[in-house]
């Protein structure tokens, strides 16, 4: 099973991300096949990257030590915990704040680069955690 | 009520590096340092694996030490 981890892994992610994109084209066809393809390309690429690297990372280490032990999983607990609430009350006083200065609504493209930004400070935070 | 552990004293009396017994046990070497200088404490399974491979018991590795 660990032999076929990583393919597991990749395939899964591959194979998710064809299905949702498929499956947003056939909800609304309007959807440029370019962006379709672009987006499974994209995922296929992604994923070959990050293989590559790791693989590589591997053939360079010089010794057997893991790169993530039960401290390292108790640490990310701890932080995925701590970030919950920064999100969440971050969240809500951003739209208090929004609501205050007269902002009745948002665009969904507004919102999808908070959560881009979200996503990319838990990814660093994760890093930072995991090197501790 | 903190506890604390003799690791350090008994891997440097049996001549054992950081690295050798991350390697052994399967942990990072970050975890040993912190468990070394009292940060971190093991859980149960690695505490147990901590005793098997410096082959002593828990009152030589662990101590509670008293308010």
């Amino acid at each position: 099973m660990e032999k076929y981890k990583t393919l597991i892994i990749a395939i899964t992610v591959i194979g998710g991300m064809s299905l949702g994109f498929s499956l947003g084209k056939l909800f609304i066809p309007d959807l440029p096949s370019a962006l379709v393809a672009a987006g499974i390309g994209g995922s296929i690429v992604g994923v070959a990257l990050v293989i590559t690297i790791g693989k590589i990372r591997q053939k360079q280490k010089k010794n057997n030590v893991p790169d993530v032990d039960e401290r390292t999983w108790s640490n990310m607990k701890n932080f995925y915990a701590i970030s919950l609430y920064f999100v969440l009350f971050g969240s809500m006083l951003l739209v208090c704040i929004l609501f205050i200065s007269g902002i009745k609504t948002i665009e969904l493209g507004a919102v999808s680069i908070y959560l881009l930004l979200l996503f990319m400070l838990l990814v660093i935070g994760t890093h930072i955690v995991r090197r501790q | 009520m903190k506890v604390k552990n003799r690791i350090k004293e008994i891997r440097l009396q049996k001549g054992i590096s950081q690295i050798k017994m991350a390697e052994d046990l399967q942990i990072t070497r970050q975890t040993i340092n912190a468990i070394e200088k009292h940060k971190y404490n093991p859980s149960l399974e690695l505490a147990l694996k901590l005793l098997k491979y410096l082959d002593v018991t828990v009152d030589e590795l662990f101590q509670l030490e008293e308010d």
